[in-house]
């Protein structure tokens, strides 16, 4: 991090042109006068670019203030709690994305399939899972999969030598 | 944090804020059992609390509340009505809890929040309670329940025109941010707009409606000249807490209320007399024991909070 | 409520009505008229902000324009709920309510839908829906008290409140009005001069690059005076945007210390 900028910035405000500043985080491009203006509220920094980079333009991001709290998203790992264990899926509650606590939960579905790489179609999902359980989990996809391996000491055995189950985002409607 | 070893591996690479999220009762536990809760709270002490009387230009009387970060606005319009053939010379008062889509990320437009009419409830039963009138077997019985038993305020104060007109008090309370011990704060916020009411003057039109008139150029038949103000006797004043095993949790966050689900309500009057107690069901069983430790956390509260709108109320007469 | 309504007589308030008949001073010939709070024509009411307001939500903002006075919250983004129809990019969802008391005879607040759907419409283009994928973002405003211009508060409050909760936006969205009294536009009407208004133009706008967002004109105008309604509506939302950015950044480097 080059310049610790103390400059507080708000959406909207001009940042520099395009042709000095690359946009980065909080920051974008407006392709009718081609300045960079500023997404967030925060602190403007500038970051040099590596000394081999093709584009020697140096990078302008808005940071700090601010940023809405985490949202699961297809590659995230989400620590989640099982509300739910039915024959073909399992219905969780996501409570962490990384190791950030959401603000407020997002529901994900643990499809049969996912649970493990060899004989997807024998696994047992009661066997697998039970309501309280606290997993983490791989989001496959938004809106249909993610998810994850359990943490619970006593039901650990099981399931340990088993790859990332998926869970599902949202639900499956 | 040293209690994140709790919970196993999972823990060392988890944000405290995270851990909270996933193991709350345990985060809890570690802070219990060092008598403090997360806030920095001895178990027994109410939230920071603030009251800021006349917030609505709009209104006849109205106050904001504050315990912590939990805050009612509540705001009070005066219209006229035509008193029952039952009660000729009382007036009405309706008392509405509010929680807007604002206040929680748990209420959504359109579909009002479970505390709601709870809320509602217990705050007509702590204000309205016993205004509901003895019709004398006797005047000394009546008296009698009069003084042992009166509200906050009288009915009777409302009359305008006996059999002709009344006042008909609307109460209303809007939660703006909520943060638990709803009713607490709804309840504070109530009692500060009823000290903070003018009743506006009024005087008979041709018509026989009663509209507002300034009090300089009165000359005019001003039906309410000395009743502008509602005498408040016997002020009711609240404390919720939360039980859990031996502990007591004085005015719970709303985090404390879902992990606790024991609440218990205690309302004490500045006659030092119970006037509610509310338990709704919960996990732990009160003892006795536990129940007086709320009634008395709730008497040392009442004196807090006594100052609290006292010194709000003089420092309105001052301005 | 609903239920206590039935058995709780019928109650009028004893407030004076306001007069059907315009007053002689809001005649069409008359320019010398004074506004009921003393300001000129093309003068605004001191406007204030404060974020932060509702710790519950995200992100949230209150707004004071005179008597007009509201809280906006911000949830998200968050779940978007069953019911609602498959959505690739973010979605805004917005609702505006009145308290009880916000006008001067209790509970007559104004058309909460219509405001609700205007209030979407303005803020729309200003927010990179697509920087929160198939989630929601919750705008709801409370209007505190009605005191005129109340829309426009809603919305330039509302894109405060987005910036408080770290959406990522284009712009803020400023917002003002002009009503038309006869001969004469006034800026940032209050309630008595909205109810007398033979004509009322709003305009949203992204201050930075003075993009519209939303234009709404009502009653009778002459396109010379369209053109310069717009124009002290522009003005003043540029002005606006200085309030609004200064309360954003003092809150920024608070947070800072």
């Amino acid at each position: 991090m080059e310049e610790d900028g103390d400059v507080v910035v708000t959406p909207g405000e001009v940042l520099g042109k395009s042709s000095d500043l690359k946009a980065g985080a909080g920051a974008y491009v407006s392709p009718q006068d081609h300045a960079v203006y500023a997404s967030l509220t925060g602190f403007r920094r500038i970051l040099s670019p590596p000394p081999d980079a093709p584009d020697q333009r140096p990078t302008v991001e808005v940071t700090g203030h601010k940023a809405h709290g985490p949202v699961p998203e297809p590659g995230s790992i989400v620590t989640a709690r099982v509300t739910r264990v039915m024959a073909r899926m399992a219905s969780a509650d996501i409570m962490c994305v990384g190791t950030k606590s959401v603000r407020e939960k997002f529901s994900g579905i643990i499809r049969q399939q996912d649970v493990r790489a060899t004989e997807i179609d024998k696994v047992d999902m009661h066997l697998s899972f039970h309501a309280g359980d606290i997993v983490r989990a791989l989001v496959v996809q938004q809106w249909f999969q993610l998810v994850g391996q359990r943490c619970n000491a006593h039901r650990q055995g099981k399931l340990s030598k088993e790859r990332l189950p998926r869970l599902e985002d949202d639900e499956m409607k | 944090m040293g209690h994140s070893n709790a919970s196993g591996d999972l823990s060392s690479e988890m944000e405290v804020d995270a851990f909270r999220r996933l193991f709350p009762l345990r985060f809890y536990e570690h802070h219990l059992a060092e008598s403090i809760r997360p806030d920095g709270r001895a178990l027994g002490k109410a939230r920071d609390t603030t009251i800021e009387l006349g917030a609505v230009a709009s209104a006849d009387g109205s106050a904001l509340a504050k315990i912590g970060l939990t805050t009612m606005l509540a705001a009070i319009k005066m219209e006229v009505m035509t008193p029952s053939k039952e009660s000729p010379d009382e007036g009405c008062i309706a008392i509405d809890f509010h929680m807007p889509p604002i206040c929680s990320p748990l209420v959504r437009p359109g579909r009002p929040a479970e505390a709601e009419p709870v809320v509602s409830k217990q705050l007509a039963d702590t204000i309205l309670r016993h205004v509901k009138h003895f019709y004398g077997h006797s005047l000394l019985l009546d008296y009698f329940f009069k003084v042992l038993y009166s509200g906050m305020i009288d009915l009777k104060d409302l009359s305008l025109v006996s059999g002709k007109a009344a006042w008909m008090v609307y109460l209303d309370i809007y939660c703006l941010d909520a943060d638990g011990s709803l009713f607490d704060a709804a309840l504070l916020s109530a009692i500060a707009a009823f000290s903070h009411l003018q009743i506006p003057v009024v005087s008979m039109n041709d018509d026989g409606k009663l509209i507002v008139v300034s009090e300089e150029n009165g000359e005019k038949d001003i039906v309410n000249k000395e009743k502008r103000k509602l005498s408040l006797n016997r002020i009711p004043f609240s404390l919720t807490c939360v039980l859990h095993k031996n502990y007591i949790l004085a005015d719970p966050t709303a985090e404390e209320e879902t992990i606790f689900e024991t609440l218990v309500t205690v309302v004490l009057d500045t006659f030092d007399q119970l006037v509610y107690l509310y338990k709704p069901g919960g996990l732990v069983l009160a003892f006795t024991s536990s129940v007086q430790d709320c009634i008395a956390l709730t008497r040392q509260r009442l004196k807090e909070l006594q100052k609290i709108l006292d010194e709000s109320v003089s420092g309105m007469e001052v301005d | 409520m609903a239920a206590k309504a039935a058995s709780t007589p019928t109650t009028y308030s004893p407030s004076p009505t306001t007069q059907k008949t315009k007053p002689s001073f809001f005649k069409n010939d008359n320019v010398d008229w004074v506004r009921p709070d003393g300001r000129g024509f093309h003068q605004c009411r001191p406007a204030f902000f404060r974020t932060g307001a509702v710790n519950a939500a995200a992100g949230s903002a209150y707004a004071e324009f005179g008597n007009t006075k509201v809280i906006v919250s911000v949830f998200g983004p968050r779940e978007s709920k069953k019911a609602m129809m498959y959505s690739d990019i973010g979605r805004l969802n917005c609702n505006v309510t009145f308290t009880t008391f916000a006008t001067p005879v209790r509970g007559q607040g104004s058309d909460d839908k219509d405001f609700s759907s205007m209030l979407h419409k303005a803020l729309e283009g200003a927010i990179m829906l697509e920087t929160f994928p198939k989630t929601t973002v919750d705008v709801f405003a409370l209007v505190l008290e009605s005191g005129g211009s109340d829309l426009p508060v809603v919305i330039s409050c509302a894109s405060v409140a987005l910036a408080d909760a770290g959406i990522m936006m284009y712009d803020l969205v400023t917002s003002v009005s002009v009503s038309c009294l006869g001969k004469n536009l006034v800026i940032d009407p209050v309630l008595e001069e909205e109810s007398y208004q033979d004509g009322s133009l709003m305009l949203s706008c992204m201050p930075s690059k003075y993009e519209v967002t939303q234009l709404t004109i009502t009653g009778e105008w002459s396109t010379a005076k369209i053109n310069e309604g717009m124009q002290l509506c522009l003005d003043a939302c540029s002005k606006l945007a200085k309030i609004m950015r200064s309360c954003l950044k003092e809150a920024a480097s608070a947070s800072e210390d």
